[in-house]
């Protein structure tokens, strides 16, 4: 029972080019393929413990929300992809802002000193009001600076112009950018190693034109990718979704948009909606960590 | 097939096998399909010679034979019925997984299957001192969760690290991933260096998803399943298996949007048992049915609770 | 004149005299099945071909006195739905049927194993070469009368990856058949198979004769059409012809 050539990783030139000479086995190959050691390697084996390990000292990004950042068990977890849905106007997009600029605060109050990639699919990124976010989070932190007083940390640190300039936004128009993107973020990221935080507001909106499993197949690498990414250079993935209605044959009902095995590749889902005009209500519907629960916040506005 | 080289048999040097793939004989399944006389015309051998190369290579590569006594004998000494911790799955599955097959748990988006998964993990590392394999293929695997879980049952300190050292979690990306590691721990369990008896996989469409050529879909889920049988009924473990039940909200039909299985014709049939796992509304009870299987009672049902300390 | 010429071993293999697997199952096979002819057990998943076969393993294993053929049968496993502690339950409720003592039951199970003979298989290379293999196990074994596989196109997709043919499952199947005749052709014995396919596939057509039972499930109960006859079956611990 032998590991068959067509089990490896290679492009499809090659693998007929191999069975066309009748290679079909791995055990064949030999000195003939001088990498065939790196193609035949699993992944690293870790205990659950080496894990376990790895993922308290790894951070997340707080959202300073703290019932939100309860719930989540601190922050929005690294190297995880994170969903916000919700209708229009429930508050992702404002969260996501607010995320771009927490993730780069300090680490002495909780940030992670981090830069933010924000890439926008259907212009909503509103610069002004970031800045307007980012006002409001300095007048905290100025006030929370002073208050804790560490003497040598100044002003200089971080002030909102630095914020702006530490959030990337790449507006892309459709789902053949979107994996470009992905493509490019590969060297990009290895010349901005201090990424903490990309956000991808929304991933449906490019898919609309394409039909149903596309839209599965194409949102599927897009995340794994990401995520392959995330986890070699340790930053947060966010998307946002948007809701949809489904119909069953008695009645429709609302659900986030994508569909049933994109969700089975989150790791992480939750539900926004706007209760009044500073008041949000999310629900973790989906988490490593913790069962449903549903938590009620107010954003920074 | 595999290809013919000198190592195979004495009498096949350079150029006797120079002369088979000057006319076309490069597989070991060549050479037996060619009738002896041609083979003698092109390499110059006796007759008797050939006939033994033949033998030798068809005792190489046909599968083992074993007389039914010592195969009932094997089966009956080599493999475990062990418990799923979880009294009521035991009692539908007659007693636990039992290793040389492949169970599969199926279930919508949020019924519980991760939690199952991990409930499992975590009892049987608890009653044994074997390893046990947690394939994670969409980065799910929470250590966190799991200590969590660990510490919610009221484990000691101790326990619970042995038991966390116990776990072995391998996070793949792609099927290639999937199937070096499949032959990895085939590997390790012919030269005897783990001891296993559970193997779980959480989730398998994840890794499909991005190959659209159905035909080469079909052929790594075949050489996957391949891999999985060998682990399962030679080296006695038991490999469970997570599938995805999507609901197809685009056919409008009178019947009831029932889960349609993910990974496609060919798989559907492979698993022995299937277990379909579906959470309550509104609540944290599931029910776990079994859907098929070859050797359990179709249709058996369990209800199940989900709690901080895991499934119970 | 046709004048055939025979090696010494094909003439061995001819005379051989085999166990007789006529009347196995009279309501399935009427006629047969007679030596060097086929059964195929043809049907969707989950209509139970595994047990039908398996019922025919246990016909042929259990000895005379007790409806058995006291045949020595090869299992080919390709799909490893075959569990022998399920082929030991249906020795054990036969057995019990003909009212065998307690105490007797597992020494005969013991004995009717002696004529089983497993090869599992794990790909299509080892499958070919099992088939190849065959000829010294019928050498070896006078015994043998049934080669029982299960089932011929398990490796199609693998097949059809490694070397890029093109080629439908019906055509894999049948080439499969065909080395497989070609490799038990003249030593009188039955060979049936499964065969995983939907109703209305193409039949195969061998030099030898096939026997052919269609299983089907309709609205929740099974039924086997065998030349255009119905019958209806219950598929359980065992499987029960109604």
């Amino acid at each position: 029972m032998h590991q068959p050539v067509h089990s490896l990783s290679l492009p499809e030139c090659k693998l007929r080019e191999l069975q066309t000479s009748e290679f079909n086995y791995c055990k064949d190959l030999d000195a003939s393929m001088p990498y065939l050691d790196q193609l035949m390697k699993p992944p690293v084996t870790k205990t659950a413990l080496e894990v376990y390990n790895e993922e308290c000292q790894q951070g997340c990004v707080r959202t300073f929300v703290e019932p939100l950042d309860n719930v989540l068990g601190g922050g929005i977890p690294l190297g995880e992809v994170t969903e916000f849905c919700g209708e229009p106007g429930s508050g992702k997009t404002q969260i996501c802002f607010q995320l771009c600029i927490s993730v780069q605060l300090p680490t002495w109050c909780g940030g992670l000193n981090g830069e933010a990639v924000y890439i926008g699919t259907n212009c909503d990124f509103a610069s002004h009001r970031v800045k307007e976010i980012a006002k409001r989070i300095m007048d905290r932190y100025v006030l929370f600076e002073a208050k804790h007083s560490f003497g040598n940390i100044g002003l200089n640190e971080i002030n909102v112009e630095l914020i702006m300039e530490r959030i990337s936004y790449i507006n892309v128009s459709d789902y053949t950018q979107m994996l470009l993107i992905v493509t490019y973020l590969k060297d990009w990221l290895h010349d901005h190693p201090t990424v903490k935080l990309i956000v991808i507001d929304s991933i449906c909106a490019p898919l609309k034109p394409l039909d149903g499993s596309q839209r599965t197949t194409i949102a599927y690498q897009l995340l794994q990718d990401l995520q392959k990414l995330a986890k070699e250079h340790n930053f947060a993935i966010i998307v946002t979704n948007n809701i949809t209605t489904r119909f069953t044959c008695s009645s429709s009902y609302l659900a986030p948009s994508l569909g049933d095995n994109y969700y089975h590749r989150l790791n992480n889902r939750i539900y926004l909606c706007k209760k009044s005009s500073n008041v949000f209500k999310a629900v973790l519907l989906k988490s490593l960590f913790n069962s449903q629960t549903e938590i009620e916040f107010s954003l920074i506005s | 097939m595999s290809r013919l080289n000198p190592q195979m048999h004495p009498l096949l040097n350079s150029p006797v096998l120079e002369a088979l793939l000057a006319k076309n004989i490069y597989t070991v399944l060549n050479f037996i399909e060619t009738e002896i006389k041609h083979i003698v015309a092109i390499t110059n051998l006796q007759y008797k010679e050939v006939l033994g190369i033949r033998k030798h290579l068809i005792n190489k590569y046909a599968a083992v034979t074993r007389d039914g006594v010592s195969y009932y004998n094997e089966i009956i000494t080599k493999s475990a019925l062990f418990s799923t911790g979880i009294k009521r799955l035991d009692s539908i599955l007659q007693g636990g997984f039992l290793t040389g097959n492949i169970y599969e748990i199926c279930g919508l988006p949020a019924s519980g299957k991760t939690q199952l998964n991990l409930t499992l993990v975590r009892n049987v590392a608890q009653n044994s001192i074997l390893n046990v394999y947690y394939i994670d293929t969409k980065n799910d695997f929470s250590g966190r969760k799991l200590k969590a879980v660990l510490d919610a049952s009221k484990t000691d300190e101790e326990h619970v690290k042995q038991i966390m050292s116990q776990i072995l979690v391998k996070k793949v990306d792609t099927v290639h991933d999937l199937i070096n590691t499949l032959y990895e721990i085939k590997n390790l369990l012919y030269t005897k260096t783990i001891k296993l008896r559970l193997i779980i996989i959480d989730s398998l469409p994840p890794l499909f998803y991005s190959i659209s050529d159905f035909s080469k879909r079909y052929g790594l889920i075949t050489t996957m399943v391949n891999v999985m049988h060998v682990l399962a009924k030679e080296f006695h473990t038991a490999i469970v298996v997570t599938n995805v039940l999507t609901t197809s909200y685009e056919n409008t039909s009178t019947e009831d949007i029932s889960g349609k299985i993910g990974l496609g014709k060919y798989w559907y049939n492979v698993p022995n048992t299937r277990l379909t796992i579906k959470k309550f509304e509104n609540s944290s009870e599931c029910s776990i049915i079994i859907a098929k299987s070859n050797r359990l009672l179709e249709g058996a049902q369990c209800n199940v609770k989900i709690t901080d300390a895991g499934i119970i | 004149m046709n004048s055939q010429i025979e090696s010494g071993l094909e003439l061995v293999m001819r005379l051989t005299q085999r166990p007789n697997l006529e009347n196995i199952n009279p309501i399935l096979i009427p006629k047969g099945p007679y030596p060097n002819e086929f059964v195929e057990i043809v049907g969707a998943p989950g209509t139970g071909k595994t047990t039908v076969l398996m019922d025919f393993i246990v016909r042929t294993l259990l000895p005379l006195n007790l409806l058995g053929k006291n045949c020595g049968t090869v299992l080919i496993d390709t799909d490893h739905k075959f569990d022998m502690l399920r082929l030991i339950t249906m020795l054990e409720c036969e057995l019990k049927k003909l009212n065998v003592a307690k105490s007797c039951i597992h020494s005969a199970i013991m004995k009717c194993l002696k004529n089983l003979t497993v090869l599992n298989c794990y790909d299509n290379e080892q499958l070919q070469m099992s088939f190849y293999n065959l000829e010294q196990i019928l050498i070896e074994n006078s015994d043998i009368g049934l080669i029982a596989v299960d089932c011929i196109p398990a490796y199609y997709w693998q097949y059809r990856n490694l070397s890029d043919n093109h080629i439908s499952v019906y055509g894999y199947t049948k080439q499969m058949l065909q080395c497989l005749e070609q490799c038990v052709r003249n030593n009188n014995i039955v060979v049936a198979y499964t065969r995983n396919a939907e109703a209305d596939v193409k039949e195969i057509k061998l030099g030898e004769t096939i026997h052919r039972i269609l299983l089907k499930k309709e609205a929740g109960s099974f039924n086997a059409f065998v030349n255009d006859k119905l019958v209806p079956y219950t598929l359980g611990k065992t499987i029960s012809w109604l």
